[in-house]
């Protein structure tokens, strides 16, 4: 799969995933950071949401889940270690 | 004479055994209770460590938490009779996170094996908190008031807070405290879903701490006032000199960084003892084994003390109990005041550098006059209170404001959003669109609240009306007979049907009942008591008296109160064939509806409460007509110009509530049950219903289905 594709499906995932009902794709900036100020603000519990997304949807498996949150600072990130981990 | 809130009688059941004895000396010695949990099939967590109590006896297969509780209670009575108080004085707390909630999932997992039936949707709604205190009171024959707080971990914290208020600002003689909470599937599933269980077992305060081991308790504790206690002659164990509950308005689940709520706790519970913080010895922690709240902790007990007294965390022994922990906790306080012994921290060994302070790695040998101790819980939830050998005198105001104002008000209910759509009917017949509640915030904000949560915060934003209490000033006290049903259905649905491996952290983060009230806590930044409690019909009379006794006894000035509940489609299924509210011919409907209280009256006010009783109902109706006369009387109503009830029930009870009313010389009581349906919150639009008849003295009246009811009268201005 095309990175830009990638990307473009793990926004609809984030999206449905944490529950965003109401935004569109094109409102979530790929390189802005999920967690923290600054960009989505998300926080840890996002993050183990995130994770269960992530097992479930593209056998990603997280041996130490706490690393998620530096793991997946942005969408592009999130959608690199998908592809590093296909490879 | 000396007012102070005394413990007379106590005891807990727990890994360590039965009754307090037991389970200190498995507290001081060296063998350790851990082992896997047998309470239910668990694939995935089979081999995980939990503290469970031993079972033997419940020969009738009684909801646990009840049966161990009620075996507490009987211990208790033994050492403190009940006698010398009469019944009407004496209350109930009730403190658990998800009390009898594993039945409710037997229940649940039969009926996906072999489909529905009536048994079954009676066994479901064990999963009502405030079955607990029903089953307390009955037993104890008490008929004051009384329901079951749900805050999470903090549970019995606040519900031990609450009885000392309620002592305090003498509406009691006497309170049953109890603390409950079992294994069940949804802590076990919920706290691994946020990787908060620990790899083997709980290391409080420990370099290498990684998370809880769940344990299971029913505690118990008898109170009454000091100067009540020398009048009857009955021995006094120990004096609660302060107590403080706190909110960090910051994270559903997380403690503040900074411990700002926690220290905020700790720090006003010293200071309301009136005690130089060197003078508090002993410091009774929370110690979970988590790493954020162990480190929450100790920079919350740095920045109390400027040298922290001797501490340490009893978890290490029996677990984290849940909404049992507040009042497991106060007991060992209590036990090595009088035994001069201080428990050591099980399961520390390393030091960390980071908290720079250690927990006592041996038992202690203790002789001062106070401890302190908290618990702490999802939402940011805070409870500290100080206990002592020998009385100080209570700082506490003696008598703040007996009546409180409503500034504003707010009501979501069915499809109408707003008090005026409420009482124009606009909606009502609807069903709530989620999509069109808190319209003014992004879905970033809203994305993890659940219906009844956005139910409860869109009636909130209205009763306070761009209103921003001063944050330290004020409190939330709501009500819910169910609390976040549809959430909790289907996380432990979800569980059941997966085997256990899906469990979503936000479900488990959402099926706590003070979901709903921190949410309201962390939207409008309210940092006092946050208290979440459940009562059947009475839940919203319940929190409006807890609100009052925080005005009271802690100088509060403003309040959020309400009460809300929704439902479901099993709720509508069970409500058929088990469920005893209201008449089966009136549909079911959904609520909230909340107010801004305040302790002073103001342009905005609309109401004043002139009365509010709550106790049991008496089966005789002149006897009935006689306690409300009285209680008529004494707050000095000119005339009532009307009366309302939300609920007919049955034949037999509209014939009793007619004749009372008629005896007591009223005008017709109307039944708002056709107008709005029927949930364990509806009579929380009381207030709205009295505003809508104008100007004079409206008596609300509500009894529920367990035989308690609650007398509110509203002055209209």
């Amino acid at each position: 799969m095309e990175r830009s594709e990638l990307i473009s499906q793990l926004k609809n995932d984030v999206i449905e995933c944490l529950n965003l009902a109401g935004t569109s794709p094109n409102d979530l900036d790929e390189n802005a950071p999920l967690f923290g100020d600054g960009g989505l603000g998300l926080d840890s519990i996002d993050a183990l949401e995130l994770v269960v997304m992530l097992e479930k949807k593209y056998s990603l498996t997280i041996e130490d889940k706490s690393d998620a949150k530096t793991l997946f600072a942005s969408i592009s990130s999130m959608a690199d270690s998908i592809l590093a981990l296909k490879k | 004479m000396i007012r102070t809130p005394a413990i007379i009688a106590l005891s807990a059941v727990a890994c360590g055994g039965k009754g307090a004895d037991e389970n200190w000396k498995y507290l001081s010695g060296d063998s350790l209770a851990f082992a896997p949990q047998k309470r239910f099939r668990s694939p995935k967590y089979a081999s995980k460590l939990c503290a469970s109590f031993d079972m033997q006896g419940n020969s009738h297969r009684r909801p646990l938490c009840n049966w161990a509780s009620l075996s507490a209670l009987e211990d208790c009575i033994k050492q403190a009779p009940l006698t010398p108080f009469s019944k009407e004085r004496i209350g109930v707390f009730a403190g658990t996170s998800v009390g009898n909630i594993l039945e409710s999932e037997n229940a649940l997992e039969d009926m996906l094996d072999k489909g529905d039936d009536c048994a079954e949707y009676k066994n479901f709604l064990n999963y009502e908190c405030s079955s607990l205190s029903d089953a307390i009171a009955r037993k104890a024959r008490a008929e004051g008031p009384r329901f079951a707080v749900s805050t999470a971990c903090s549970s019995s914290g606040l519900a031990l807070s609450a009885a000392c208020s309620a002592l305090l600002c003498g509406d009691i003689d006497s309170a049953i405290v109890c603390g409950a909470d079992t294994l069940s599937r949804i802590t076990v599933n919920g706290f691994a879903s946020l990787e908060l269980l620990s790899k083997s077992a709980c290391k409080p305060f420990d370099a290498d701490r990684d998370g809880i081991t769940l344990g299971e308790a029913a505690c118990v504790m008898i109170l009454t006032r000091a100067d009540l206690a020398h009048k009857f002659g009955i021995k006094i164990r120990a004096f609660i000199t302060s107590w403080s509950c706190t909110c960090d308005a910051y994270h559903a689940t997380s403690p503040h960084p900074d411990a700002e709520g926690m220290k905020r706790a700790i720090g006003s519970a010293i200071k309301k003892s009136g005690l130089p913080a060197s003078d508090i010895a002993y410091y009774c922690a929370h110690g979970t084994g988590t790493r954020a709240n162990d480190s929450a902790e100790v920079a919350a007990m740095v920045s109390a003390w400027e040298n922290p007294p001797k501490f340490s965390s009893i978890k290490g022994k029996f677990g984290h109990t849940l909404g049992a922990s507040g009042l497991l906790n106060a007991i060992f306080s209590c036990e090595a005041i009088e035994r001069g012994e201080l428990p050591k921290n099980y399961g520390f060994s390393k030091r960390d550098e980071n908290l720079g302070i250690t927990p006592i790695a041996e038992n202690t040998p203790f002789n001062a006059n106070n401890v302190l101790t908290s618990s702490f819980g999802f939402g940011g939830n805070n409870s500290s209170l100080v206990i002592s050998k020998k009385p100080t005198p209570c700082l506490f105001p003696e008598k703040g404001p007996s009546e409180i104002f409503l500034d504003g008000g707010g009501a979501v209910h069915n499809g109408a959003i707003g008090v005026e759509n409420v009482l124009g009917g606009i909606g009502v017949n609807l069903e709530c669109d989620i999509s069109k509640l808190l319209p003014e915030l992004p879905p970033i904000k809203k994305r993890r609240w659940a219906k009844l949560q956005q139910m409860a915060l869109q009636s909130v934003s209205e009763a306070l009306a761009g209103y921003c209490p001063d944050p330290e000033n004020s409190c939330v006290s709501f009500g819910t007979g169910l609390g976040m049903l549809e959430c909790t259905q289907r996380f432990v649905a979800n569980v059941i049907s997966k085997a256990e491996c899906e469990a979503l952290p936000t479900a488990f983060t959402n099926s706590v009942h003070n979901a709903i009230s921190s949410s309201i806590a962390i939207r409008f930044a309210i940092k006092g008591l946050n208290c979440m409690l459940s009562a059947k019909e009475l839940s919203f009379e319940c929190a409006l008296w807890q609100a009052i006794l925080e005005m009271r006894s802690d100088g509060i000035e403003k309040a959020i109160v309400g009460s809300c509940d929704e439902r479901t489609p099993l709720l509508s299924k069970i409500r058929n064939c088990a469920l005893s509210f209201a008449d089966n011919s009136i549909p079911l409907s959904e609520t909230s509806a909340a107010y801004l209280a305040s302790s002073t009256r103001s342009p905005r006010s609309f109401a004043r409460l002139k009365l509010l009783n709550i106790e049991s109902c008496r089966r005789d109706c002149a006897c009935e007509a006689e306690r409300i006369k009285h209680l008529i009387d004494n707050a000095k109503i000119p005339e009532i110009s009307s009366v309302f009830c939300p609920f007919s029930y049955n034949r037999a009870q509209r014939n009793y509530l007619s004749s009372l009313f008629k005896a007591l010389k009223l005008p017709l009581c109307e039944f708002y049950e056709r107008r709005f349906g029927a949930n364990y919150s509806i009579s929380a639009l009381a207030p709205i219903l009295a505003r809508e008849r104008g100007k004079g003295f409206h008596l609300s009246y509500t009894k529920s289905s367990t035989g308690q009811r609650a007398v509110s009268i509203w002055e209209i201005f």
